[in-house]
C-alpha cells in the first residue's frame, strides 16, 4: 500500500462528515434510539405485548443503523483507504460499497441480539439502573481482558485482496464480513452500555465512541489483562482541546519558533 | 523554526496484480502482474513523461503482505527476467532486494504485528524505461521474478500475499 497523506485526509473528512450527519441527525432530530416503554407493570405478559407494540422491528432497525453510521464510520476509515489504494480507480466505489455491507451485516446481525437484550431490560426492570450497571461492569472487564485486544489486532489486519472480477468482490465482502465480526467482538459491551441505561444515553453513546475511536489508534498489541484505550482518549482530548505541544522544532501547524 | 512547505506526491493509482498468493521455494518463484486494460495507457504515458524528463512520475513493485517462518533470506527481485536466463547475465532487471529479517514475528496472528506479515515497495521505473517497448508497458503482462540470494531449505515457508504495480504521479 503507498500511503499518500493528502489522499487519506481526504477519505477521513468525507467519512467524518457522514457520522457527524448521523450525530445531527440523532440530537436535532430528536430521533428515538432508545426503545420506548410507559408499562408501570413490569414482567407481564401484557407489558411485553405492550412493548412490542411501541416498538416496532422497523424504528429500531433504523435507529440501530443510524446509532451505527454515527458511532462506528469513524473507525472504518482505515480499512476503507485500504480498500481504496488496493483497488482499480474504476472499481472502488463498488469495492467499498461491497465491504460497507458486509460489515453493516454483521453489526445489523448483531444488533438483534443487542436490542432484544434492550427490550428484555426495559420489560424487566424499567427504569432501573441495574441491568446498565451489570453491564458496564461486563464492558470493563473485557475492556481489559486479552479477548479484546485478539479482536482490536484482527481489527489491523489487512487481507491481500484480489483485484480483477467476482473474486475482487468476494475479497472485499469477506474482509467486510470478518472485520465486522472482529470489530463486534471488540465494541459489543461498550456498545450495549449506553442502550440499557434509562438516562443520558446519548452522552454515554458520545464517551463510548471517543474509547472505541481511540482505542483503534493504538497500534496492535500482545494480548494480555490491561487498561487500553483511556490513555490513547485522554492525550487525543488533550491534543484536540489544547492543541500540540510545541518544542524547539516542529512541524505542527500553529508551532512558531 | 518552521520547514518549508514540501510539494507532496500525488495519490498513487493501481496498475496491475497477480491473481493469487505466491510461495517462494528453493531457488525462487516467479508470477505475472497482469494489467488493467483501463489504466495500461497511464504506464504508457508515465513511461512516455519520464523519459523526456518532463514529468516525476514514478512506477513501483508492491510485494504485499509477506508471511512465513523463514527471517534468514535475502531475495533479489527482477522484472521481466527471461525464463532460464542467469540472474548474472541481466543485473539491469533487478528491481532489488529485499530482507526478510522480522518475517516470523510479523507473521504471528496474533502478535504486536497483527499478522500483517512484510510488505516492500521498489522503485521500478529506471528498468521499465530502458526496456524496450515491447517488453515493458505496452505488454499486457509483467513478468515479476523472486530469487533468493541463498537456495531456500526444503520446509522454509516464504508466501508473498500480492503482487502489484502502482503509478504515482509526480509533484
Amino acid at each position: 500500500m503507498i500511503y499518500n497523506a493528502k489522499e487519506y485526509a481526504g477519505l477521513r473528512n468525507s467519512v467524518l462528515s457522514i457520522s457527524l450527519i448521523s450525530w445531527m441527525v440523532i440530537l436535532v432530530g430528536q430521533v428515538e434510539l432508545r426503545a420506548s416503554f410507559c408499562c408501570p407493570t413490569m414482567g407481564s405478559a401484557t407489558s411485553l405485548q405492550m412493548l412490542l407494540a411501541s416498538n416496532s422491528a422497523t424504528s429500531l432497525a433504523s435507529g440501530w443503523a443510524l446509532m451505527l453510521t454515527a458511532m462506528m464510520s469513524p473507525m472504518l476509515v482505515p480499512p476503507i483507504y485500504y480498500i481504496r489504494i488496493s483497488s482499480f480507480a474504476r472499481r472502488r466505489p463498488r469495492s467499498i460499497a461491497f465491504f460497507v455491507a458486509g460489515y453493516g451485516a454483521v453489526w445489523m446481525a448483531a444488533g438483534c441480539i443487542m436490542l432484544a437484550l434492550e427490550l428484555a431490560s426495559i420489560w424487566l426492570a424499567p427504569q432501573s439502573y441495574l441491568p446498565a450497571t451489570v453491564v458496564g461492569f461486563v464492558a470493563l472487564v473485557w475492556q481489559a481482558s486479552p479477548f479484546k485486544q485478539r479482536c482490536l489486532n484482527r481489527c489491523h489486519s489487512r487481507r491481500a485482496l484480489a483485484a480483477y472480477g467476482t473474486a475482487a468482490d468476494w475479497d472485499v465482502l469477506r474482509m467486510g464480513l470478518e472485520h465486522g465480526f472482529w470489530c463486534t467482538g471488540s465494541c459489543w459491551a461498550v456498545m450495549l452500555f449506553p442502550m440499557l441505561l434509562p438516562q443520558g444515553h446519548l452522552v454515554a453513546m458520545a464517551v463510548a465512541s471517543i474509547l472505541m475511536f481511540c482505542e483503534r489508534l493504538d497500534p496492535p498489541k500482545t494480548p494480555s489483562w490491561r487498561w487500553r484505550g483511556f490513555g490513547t482518549a485522554l492525550r487525543y482530548l488533550n491534543l484536540r482541546l489544547r492543541g500540540p505541544k510545541c518544542g524547539r522544532v516542529s512541524l505542527a501547524p500553529g508551532c512558531e519558533a | 523554526m518552521i520547514l518549508p512547505a514540501m510539494k507532496l506526491p500525488k495519490e498513487a493509482e493501481l496498475l496491475g496484480v497477480n491473481t493469487e498468493e505466491l510461495e517462494i521455494k528453493g531457488s525462487g518463484a516467479h508470477t505475472v502482474v497482469r494489467l488493467n486494460t483501463d489504466v495500461r495507457h497511464n504506464l504508457v504515458a508515465s513511461r512516455a513523461n519520464t523519459s523526456g524528463g518532463t514529468s516525476r512520475d514514478r512506477v513501483y513493485l508492491l510485494l504485499e503482505n509477506i508471511r512465513g517462518t523463514y527471517d534468514a533470506a535475502i531475495l533479489n527481485v527482477y522484472i521481466n527476467l527471461p525464463e532460464e536466463a542467469s540472474q548474472g547475465d541481466h543485473r539491469n532487471l533487478l528491481a532489488g532486494s529485499v530482507g526478510l529479517y522480522g518475517l516470523r514475528r510479523a507473521s504471528i496472528q496474533h502478535g504486536e504485528d497483527g499478522g500483517l506479515g512484510l510488505t516492500f515497495v521498489l522503485d521500478i521505473t529506471r528498468i521499465l524505461i530502458e526496456q524496450p517497448a515491447a517488453k515493458s508497458p505496452y505488454a499486457n503482462e509483467i513478468r515479476v521474478s523472486i530469487v533468493p540470494q541463498r537456495q531456500l531449505p526444503d520446509p522454509a515457508d516464504v508466501v508473498v500475499g500480492r503482487v502489484s504495480i502502482f503509478r504515482q504521479k509526480g509533484a
